[in-house]
């Protein structure tokens, strides 16, 4: 719907037609017979439909559109006016005449030096940041067995070993996964931002990841390239661009003891562990492996088994769990939530926060989100959209989390927000957040005035 | 957003992992059907639906129930009303996003009860 | 319209039918009670009232009286202006009545046809089925040769409420002796269902048969509407299926060029193709069945040559 009298104004056209070709000759066509708007920003997100496609998609739009600002994703699902859709491909055009829009993006080697890299080209002063980076990166069936064979191997060398050791190696393999680009830290990737723009300007860090995992995916597109596992940032210089981050859990506590207690209120603690980890690779729960520590726990690793060693390359591998390992940040005293049930074919565990600032107790909950339908929407709640353009991003685990259900958000979000607006479906996103637009203490700080975890987050710009 | 019934079960059809949708009367009579050419396995499984389908749904309209799943073969077949006297199948490969697939049909089927009431 | 057809009369059912009834034929209307077999009837007459054509209209159930009525009720009350103009006859008939069903309804209808070539309706066909049990099929062919020589007939015939049929669509007409052998005989068998939710597919009618014909084969649903009557309501990708195509044209003209080297069988395997051409409504390509009916053809020309 195109808006009149409104400063960013936004159209959305989707499709799901199975050839990649024809869907994007459809998003076209149907872009065409809105002849007039001009847009100055392009929004790209798609399905894992076409992966393997988005190239020939982008070569498409740029073809039509030339040389416009673009960026975009894979997702597993966007909501717009006219639906909510976890299948197909969505073209949103953006005209913003008071905005300076910029988007640009990296494919480096190594995960930091690819932030330092981009966070190097950009500018802002005022206004926001939307990062669009992999949480973790899946990569080809030969660069797969080689991260496969480099977590047996460093494993292997871990039996036995001193903690000393143990750290030493876990360092050398979260080195090999950052250069490899195989795991986003957004908490370190958001740091890298935030020093790069003096503190002063929100950044959003959009984390992309699939909840059926596939071989080389997910996919970062960034002015009509798909630019796979680099990163890409959406600048956009204005005033009075609202920044919206918000989380589902209570608050943190003053101190680790009382943030403890908030957290033994809340969830539903199985097991206390003493995590021996190195950066953002977790070794050993209690001495053991953690996959081993909790299998007898959680039930599921079996099946997670089966269908790791027998069904990635078919996209049948689904992160969803309802369990999370808690880690305590000495620094915040925030919380970051680790889902836990994935399964590795070797002992140790990474993943895509580091958490040399958290302490070694960690603790094995779950949470019943049941009551919790609106907070995966909170940050759309309560505030202002008047004229707005509503650019919002939810967590995927609703989907898992309430079924059917989802689909009282399409009304709910159409009711809160008008007809101007566009939200993604992907992993939880993270965010910088300066202190003044922050709505309270939110369990899931990482860093200082950084939140992320890996599940109940979301966030949202006006612009 | 204007609902049309064969668009809705075109647009189920294109969703990646589902090989075949169909909507059935409740008496078993398929209304309308979306399937693609000739696959072996895919014709054993519509043999399948075409001898039990109204009992399913009999079954299925007696004890009230939302959804049903079968997995015969490599499909995973779900079953799912769509108004009093309709009832949208789909046929899935077992290894597709079964939780998106299942969101979809769901969401076809408050469509189609739009288009039919 | 093709020749030879005549228009049924009911709004959206025609195109299904490739132009309507044929001519000369018998057409059966089945189905339950309240589903409007009647009301098919009585549009089917209105319309080829309102263009000049006569009509006679058996009822072994209501009076004049009653059916003047229902189509006043419908807004169809003009009708009764046909009957003093004499365009349109209706007999009511008990069916006790009959002695020799065979003889006796087919010089009914003659005596009281106001025209030549009328279109016939009887409503139902019920009572003569039931009154000659031991020579049926032999009664109702002759009536049905009758009819067919006559005029254009319309024939209801209700679904006993015990029917096997009534929850498949008619599909499994073998199991039910009072009505299997008017459809076996009919040239049309229109089956028209009301599940009774008050949904859109509720209503349906269904083309069980329509010889020499190609036609629809879903379920179409169907409304009754005030001063229309029956309107059918397929949608356009259904009305598409029964539509010709043309994309696959330069196929059969490949098809036919190869006949020419098989002589006279070639001359008439050319025809039946330039046939098939006509009639081509499906999407998928016809090469396969070209490839296989050219070769089994060729080989028998060879071999006889």
């Amino acid at each position: 719907m195109l808006l009149k009298g409104v400063k960013t104004k936004s159209i959305t056209f989707f499709t799901n037609k199975k050839d990649h070709e024809q869907a994007a000759n459809d998003l076209i066509e149907k872009a065409r017979l809105r002849n007039g708007f001009n847009p100055n920003l392009i929004l790209f997100y798609a399905t894992l439909k076409y992966n393997g496609k988005y190239q020939s998609m982008l070569d498409i739009f740029h073809k039509e559109f030339g040389e416009i600002p673009q960026i975009g994703a894979s997702v597993d699902g966007m909501i717009f006016p006219e639906d909510m859709r976890t299948d197909g491909a969505a073209l949103v055009l953006c005209r913003d005449d008071d905005a300076q829009i910029s988007v640009k993006g990296v494919n480096e080697k190594g995960v930091i030096n690819s932030a330092e890299k981009l966070a190097g080209m950009i500018k802002c002063n005022n206004g926001c940041i939307v990062l669009h980076f992999p949480l973790v990166r899946v990569p080809s069936v030969l660069k797969s067995a080689e991260f496969f064979a480099k977590g047996y191997y460093y494993s292997k060398k871990c039996r036995g070993a001193t903690i000393e050791n143990q750290k030493e190696y876990g360092r050398k393999f979260a080195q090999y996964c950052d250069n490899d680009n195989i795991f986003y830290l957004p908490p370190t990737i958001l740091e890298i931002f935030a020093k790069q723009t003096g503190y002063s300007v929100p950044i959003i860090g959009v984390n992309v990841m699939h909840t059926h995992v596939r071989l080389n995916s997910p996919s970062i597109f960034c002015n009509f390239k798909d630019i796979g596992g680099g990163i890409a940032a959406l600048v956009i210089e204005k005033q009075d661009v609202n920044t919206i981050y918000d989380d589902i859990f209570s608050e943190k506590g003053k101190t680790m003891e009382e943030t403890r207690r908030n957290v033994s209120n809340e969830f539903t603690i199985i097991k206390e562990f003493k995590a021996i980890f190195e950066k953002n690779v977790l070794i050993s729960l209690d001495g053991m492996a953690p996959v081993e520590a909790v299998e007898n726990l959680i039930y599921a690793t079996e099946k997670k088994k089966e269908d790791l060693l027998g069904n990635l390359e078919k996209g049948n591998y689904n992160l969803n769990t309802p369990y999370g390992l808690l880690f305590f940040n000495k620094k915040t005293n925030g919380v970051f939530l680790l889902g836990i049930g994935s399964y590795y074919p070797f002992e140790m565990f990474p993943f895509y926060v580091n958490v040399s600032d958290y302490s070694n107790d960690v603790v094995l909950a779950y949470e019943f989100v049941e009551d919790k339908f609106e907070s995966f929407i909170s940050g759309l709640i309560g505030s202002n959209h008047n004229d707005k353009f509503v650019f919002f991003f939810l967590d995927v685990l609703v989907v898992a989390a309430f079924g059917e259900k989802v689909f009282e958000y399409k009304d709910k979000v159409k009711q809160l927000l008008g007809e101007n607006y566009f939200g993604i479906l992907s992993c939880s996103p993270s965010a910088y957040i300066p202190l003044k637009y922050q709505r309270r203490n939110y369990l899931s700080e990482a860093g200082k005035n950084i939140f992320f975890s890996s599940g109940g987050t979301n966030a949202c710009l006006e612009i | 957003m204007k609902i049309n019934l064969e668009d809705t079960l075109d647009q189920l059809y294109d969703i990646e992992g589902i090989e075949a949708c169909m909507l059935y009367r409740i008496d078993g009579v398929p209304i309308t059907i979306r399937v693609p050419g000739y696959r072996e396995h895919l014709l054993e499984t519509m043999f399948w639906l075409e001898k039990h389908i109204s009992r399913v749904l009999g079954e299925m309209n007696r004890e009230g129930l939302k959804e049903t799943i079968f997995y015969f073969r490599n499909s995973r077949i779900l079953i799912a009303p769509s108004s009093r006297s309709t009832v949208l199948v789909t046929v899935a490969k077992a290894e597709a996003n079964q939780q998106l697939i299942s969101l979809e049909t769901l969401r076809a089927t408050k469509l189609i009860e739009i288009c039919v009431t | 319209m093709k020749t030879g057809r005549i228009l049924t009369g009911v709004y959206g059912l025609d195109k299904l039918m490739d132009g309507g009834f044929r001519e000369n034929t018998i057409n059966s209307i089945y189905g339950g009670p309240g589903v409007g077999k009647t009301t098919f009837a009585l549009q089917y007459s209105l319309f080829g009232l309102d263009r000049g054509e006569k009509v006679i209209f058996v009822s072994f159930e209501m009076s004049e009286r009653q059916i003047l009525r229902d189509c006043k009720d419908i807004g169809w009350g003009a009708i009764k202006d046909y009957v003093e103009e004499g365009d349109l006859k209706i007999v009511h008939i008990f069916g006790e009545d009959l002695e020799f069903p065979s003889l006796d309804i087919t010089e009914i209808i003659k005596k009281s046809s106001p025209g030549p070539n009328p279109r016939i309706v009887i409503d139902p066909f019920t009572y003569p089925t039931f009154y000659s049990d031991k020579e049926k099929r032999k009664s109702l062919s002759t009536i049905f040769q009758d009819l067919r020589a006559f005029g254009t007939t319309v024939v209801v015939l209700e679904e006993p409420a015990d029917s096997a049929t009534s929850t498949n669509c008619g599909g499994d007409i073998h199991t039910n002796r009072l009505l299997s052998t008017p459809l076996y005989l009919s040239d049309t068998v229109l089956f028209l269902q009301n599940l009774g939710f008050g949904e859109m597919y509720d209503r349906t009618i269904r083309i069980m048969k329509h010889r020499g014909s190609k036609h629809g084969e879903g379920i179409y649903p169907y409304s009754i509407e005030s001063g229309l009557g029956i309107v059918l309501r397929a949608s356009k990708k259904q009305i598409d299926r029964v539509m010709s195509k043309t994309k696959f044209d330069d196929r059969f003209v490949q098809a036919i060029e190869k006949t020419r080297t098989m002589g006279k069988p070639g001359e008439k395997l050319a025809v039946k193709i330039g046939s098939l051409r006509k009639n081509w409504v499906l999407d998928e390509d016809p090469q396969q069945i070209l490839d296989l009916v050219l070769e089994e053809e060729k080989k028998s020309y060879e071999n006889k040559s």
